[in-house]
């Protein structure tokens, strides 16, 4: 992840708007609640007026400075419905960054009554009062989805994607966003190459085994008497019904039999003949695209059971449902409650949920740029191989998978007492007595490790590729792992002076903390600084070290409440205990925008704010919050077109 | 459609060795320098004129851009040493000074907005509209094979996954194109035949009614997705339609087949072997006539590519672009490489510019080297721009943007001059008018309606 730094992970919008009927509702029922609050004359518009009287100058129109229009911004309804803007507005204002100092100062007592509006009206705002699932619009499988689910199709594993142009990303972090989700005649170029590729290798002559196996079953047929039509049928409907991860229509099954035919006629040769349809049902938007059934009406509504399976199987495997996902489908049980949580616990335990901290995880936390972005010269390091990196990645991938399956609370990803290991891995990680190159759990003795934030892969990739920054590994816990980032430096503030960089007579701790100590800087790297501080026993890939630039390092932060703590374990226990709420809002926040692949909007608010408080009170079991994420309204329900579109 | 027996017999002509596409040099081909007044056969802008965009980005360091000898009248007398390379085709060349984009600067938003005009919003991954190569594109687009055609390396390092970073090229508002990055595949774009392949029209025709179908089901926000599905597979029809009558041409003249050779499958390993088969692909696309509108990003909008092949130069490209930061511990530096002077790490920078300039030679040779038809060479009928979305790297300049523009538009440009406009002039100005060296005559980029005046 991480593909666009750090200013690019926040949302990504979709172009969902409110159904128009509900639009009217609200005003109505805002209207109401203004004037029922202006007779009891209270003033709910503080906020809006300060921002109308200090802030216009500035931010109005098409030039508006940093592309912030207040001007049309607070006329939105609901207010509420640019939350993250809303969220750095609030932060600029009582940090006093703005407005600027040359322009206006506000009083305390103007960011007291600015504060407290926000609270009332933005952030306490009713969103249960928004009934609205979101849209999922059509789009197409990423290239990662594109390799598993022809994985799974044939038996084999045989897509080469290397060729599709790089799936890029935008804000959200993932892939698998429908707003960086293009398909246009390069690529589909390159899925027709792919799919007669595919195909022509199973038909080969010399085909290996488990490729002639492949093709056996994809031809199996039990009654040998019928004739080729017949044949072909059967097969073209068996692939159909799982390529298209629903039943095959009677009309598409027909134009593709249409395709057999004419190929047959023309050579007589019913293997030469099947490949036809085959391949174009690898190119067909059916298979391609995620299409998800069609609905009529114009309220919200409960998807179908298919689009249940595929919705559960791209979200816990990254590929297709497999055949028993379809069957319940079929029988239309698999909504069913007792259902749901029996296969959702199924599909946990197998190997295909390990995509979980493979690709989830891996785009969440960034450390899918291990090995590709993130490395060190070879000649100069050669103990950083490609199976080191390797198995960096896989340690974290496992973890997070491992608590899923086992059921951990979620905090344990910060304060696990195990891991995973190869020999490799644990020598880095100066760990004795393990040996070969297969990853294991390894229950820990040593407190250096433990928990994603003391992960070789997690550590470099939140490290300068030279040395490591205490800011950055601080900027990162808090707005990647807790959700709660610091708003954007002010312009014109730089990095480290290089004056201040090069002089003797500081540490390197006190030549970051005199950077700190400016006034507009101070209020934000009070809290990252320490944060980093306490990480600093470990380099810039992950290896545990005690100095520095010749100096013994000083792991100790305190926090702006006056909470002090040291080092790795010491942080740990300060997140454990006192962010747990902050850290489940934002796995929820990340799993709910994955599962959904969309940007999640102010009316997905309610349902996040459900599932964490679900995760709460069963003690923080990840199964909880995974269960309450699929049983969640938005993943559940979808807007109909009608209304969606408005 | 140009008549296809021209583009046949030029295709004739092409031969290839290996990963390289060796473009003929004939007698007749050889460049026209000996003509008394080339201009005198030109005619105004025409939409048989081609277009192409070359993206670099970093920027240029300030100074390094500004000819050192410039006329009374305008021309260009000599440029300076970063400019070296493209000395000896300065009388093809406009160097611009003075245009900006107002709004969307930087690394990502720059990029993204480098041909939209307007701001970039990140939440939304949205331009302000259509890019200018798209907005030829799309007038153009039944008249060849491919509307456009949209190269780039392949990125290195960081951000080489960021949306904004990798696009220049958008076809509406949020749909940026993807770019290919493989030679192989953009030579398959324009030639790959029906012959070896079994999606032909019966599966192509299915392919489209099934998408229709679902196209009618959708929402809005579903059918653009489909819309966009459609058209690719759209684009690959009128591709085999295109096959189909050449491969009928072909049997008359197995010389042709014998001849199109595809370079090989992945990247060039010489970043220069790399670079020079990409630019020969888009003179042969521009040859061949599979398309007159093209745009090749050099690099990512913030590239880290090390050109540590050119001599006396280490460092990431974007690390250098900072060159008044000597210490190699930026974000972006790779802690190994470290300067001794401001003026020595600005130098290296100014290599891996001049080396792009050299690149950029390269092309405006090849396209002068080649006649067709009716007498002009393709660089007689094309317009190239070749620029940044920076100005000085250092500061992230966004004013007097790194621009030359190359060619002579079918005559609607007269290169070999100095083109200063006042300070600050938009650079859809610049975009209005080469859209006019076009034949296309469009109203209004952004907030600009004057096209500049290249003659």
């Amino acid at each position: 992840m991480q593909p666009c730094g750090q200013s690019c992970q926040r949302s990504r919008n979709s172009t969902v708007h409110h159904p128009r009927c509900r639009v009217g509702y609200c005003f109505f029922l805002l209207a109401l609640l203004w004037s029922a609050k202006a007779l009891h004359g209270q003033n709910n518009d503080t906020g809006i007026q300060l921002l109308q009287s200090q802030c216009l100058d500035c931010h109005t129109g098409p030039n508006a400075d940093g592309e912030l229009d207040l001007s049309v911004f607070i006329t939105q309804r609901p207010l509420v419905k640019e939350l993250d803007t809303w969220r750095n507005i609030s932060q600029r204002i009582a940090l006093g960054d703005m407005p600027p100092a040359d322009h206006a100062t506000l009083t305390g007592k103007q960011k007291e009554s600015f504060a407290n509006w926000y609270t009332n009206e933005i952030y306490n705002f009713d969103y249960a009062s928004v009934r609205h699932p979101g849209y999922e619009p059509v789009r197409r499988l990423t290239h990662i989805e594109y390799q598993n689910t022809i994985r799974d199709l044939f038996k084999v594993d045989i897509a080469d994607v290397t060729k599709f142009s790089a799936d890029l990303s935008g804000r959200s972090g993932f892939e698998n966003s429908a707003n960086t989700l293009f398909l246009q005649t390069g690529l589909f170029e390159k899925y027709t190459q792919s799919a007669e590729h595919i195909v022509g290798r199973l038909f080969e002559s010399t085909a290996s085994l488990p490729l002639l196996e492949a093709k056996q079953k994809l031809l199996a047929i039990e009654n040998t008497q019928l004739d080729p039509t017949e044949r072909a049928r059967v097969i073209i409907r068996r692939f159909g019904d799982r390529a298209f991860r629903r039943p095959i229509q009677p009309r598409e099954l027909d134009d593709l039999l249409k395709i057999f035919h004419s190929a047959f006629q023309e050579n007589g040769d019913f293997d030469q003949a099947i490949q036809k349809p085959l391949i174009a049902v690898l190119v067909m938007p059916q298979f391609l695209l995620k299409v998800e059934s069609e609905m009529s009406g114009i309220h919200p509504q409960k998807i179908s059971d298919f689009d249940l399976a595929s919705r559960l199987s791209y979200f816990l495997w990254a590929t297709m449902p497999d055949n028993r996902l379809l069957r319940l489908a079929s029988e239309g049980r698999l909504s069913e409650p007792e259902v749901l949580s029996a296969e959702v616990a199924r599909m946990l335990t197998s190997k295909r949920a390990r995509a979980l901290g493979t690709v989830f995880a891996a785009q969440w936390l960034g450390f899918d740029d291990v090995g590709i972005r993130r490395r060190q010269d070879p000649i100069d390091n050669p103990w950083c191989t490609e199976t080191l990196m390797e198995a960096m990645r896989s340690e974290s991938a496992f973890f997070f998978y491992s608590l899923l399956r086992d059921n951990q609370p979620v905090h344990q990803l910060i304060d696990a007492r195990y891991t995973y290991l190869n020999e490799e891995l644990a020598r880095h990680y100066g760990i004795r007595g393990i040996e070969g190159t297969k990853m294991r759990p390894v229950r820990l003795k040593t407190t250096r490790r433990g928990g994603i934030l003391t992960h070789a892969s997690v550590l470099s990739v939140t490290a300068f590729p030279d040395r490591t920054s205490p800011v950055v590994r601080g900027h990162w816990v808090l707005s990647n792992l807790l959700g709660t980032p610091p708003p954007d430096p002010p312009p014109d503030v730089g990095e480290i002076d290089e004056q201040v960089l090069e002089r003797d007579d500081l540490s390197f701790r006190e030549k970051v903390q005199l950077h700190s100590k400016n006034p507009q800087c101070a209020a934000c790297h009070q809290e990252m600084d320490p944060i980093g501080f306490s990480l600093e026993n470990y380099d810039n890939f992950g290896r545990w070290r005690t100095r520095q630039y010749g100096e013994a390092i000083d792991a100790h932060g305190q926090l702006p409440n006056g909470q002090r703590f040291t080092g790795a374990a010491g942080l740990r226990e300060v997140i454990a205990s006192q962010r747990r709420d902050d850290l489940t809002r934002q796995i929820a926040k990340k799993m709910l925008t994955y599962a959904t692949g969309r940007q999640l909007e102010y009316y997905d608010e309610a349902a996040l704010r459900k599932i964490v408080e679900t995760t709460r009170q069963d003690d923080y079991r990840f199964q909880t919050l995974l269960m309450a994420i699929i049983e969640s309204y938005p993943f559940q329900y979808k807007q109909p077109y009608q209304s969606a579109s408005e | 459609m140009r008549k296809t027996a021209s583009r046949i017999s030029r295709r004739t002509l092409l031969k290839g060795t290996g990963a390289a596409l060796a473009l003929p040099w004939l007698d007749i081909m050889k460049m026209p320098t000996d003509q008394a007044d080339p201009m005198a056969r030109l005619k105004r802008g025409s939409q048989n004129n081609r277009l192409a965009y070359l993206y670099f980005p970093n920027g240029s360091a300030k100074g390094s851009w500004q000819p050192e000898k410039i006329s009374p009248d305008g021309s260009l007398q000599k440029l300076n040493r970063w400019m070296a390379p493209l000395e000896s085709v300065k009388q093809h060349l406009l160097v611009t000074n003075n245009l900006w984009t107002p709004r969307g600067n930087g690394h990502g938003a720059g990029t993204a907005t480098w041909l939209t005009d307007g701001g970039y919003n990140e939440r939304k991954i949205q331009v302000a509209g259509r890019s200018a190569d798209q907005i030829v594109a799309h007038r153009l687009k039944n008249q060849t094979v491919l509307p456009s055609l949209e190269l780039s390396v392949k990125g290195e390092g960081h951000f080489s996954g960021c949306l904004p970073r990798n696009s220049i090229s958008w076809r509406d508002a949020g749909t940026p194109l993807e770019r290919e990055t493989e030679p192989r595949s953009v030579f398959d774009r324009m030639f790959r035949t029906s012959a070896d392949s079994a999606i032909d029209r019966s599966v192509v025709d299915i392919v489209l009614e099934h998408a229709r179908q679902i196209k009618r089901a959708g929402s809005i926000e579903d059918q653009r997705k489909i819309d966009e599905y459609l058209e690719s597979v759209r684009g690959l029809e009128k591709r085999l339609d295109f096959a189909e009558q050449q491969t009928q041409q072909a049997l008359d003249n197995r010389q042709v087949t014998d001849t199109l050779t595809r370079p090989q499958p992945g990247i060039p390993s010489n970043h220069q072997a790399y670079v020079r088969l990409m630019l020969d692909l888009i003179v042969l696309a521009f040859w061949a006539d599979a398309t007159r509108v093209c745009t090749f990003m050099l690099d990512h909008g913030q590239s880290n590519r090390y050109f540590d092949f050119i001599p006396d130069c280490k460092g990431t490209w974007h690390a250098l672009s900072h060159y008044r930061d000597i210490s190699g511990r930026t974000e972006d530096d790779d802690g190994k490489t470290s300067w001794n002077t401001v003026s020595s790490k600005r130098d290296m920078y100014n290599r891996v510019t001049r080396w792009h300039h050299a690149q950029f030679a390269y092309l405006i040779k090849k396209l002068h080297g080649i006649r067709e038809a009716n007498g002009q060479t393709l660089l007689e009928s094309s317009t190239l721009c070749y620029g940044s979305s920076i100005s000085d790297g250092h500061n992230h300049g966004e004013d007097n943007l790194p621009l030359i523009l190359a060619g002579y538009g079918g005559g609607s440009i007269n290169p070999g001059r100095f083109l200063n406009p006042p300070r600050a002039t938009s650079m859809s100005r610049m975009h209005l008018a080469m859209m006019q060296t076009m034949g296309i005559d469009f109203e209004r980029l952004g907030d600009e309606e004057r096209p500049l005046d290249l003659l």
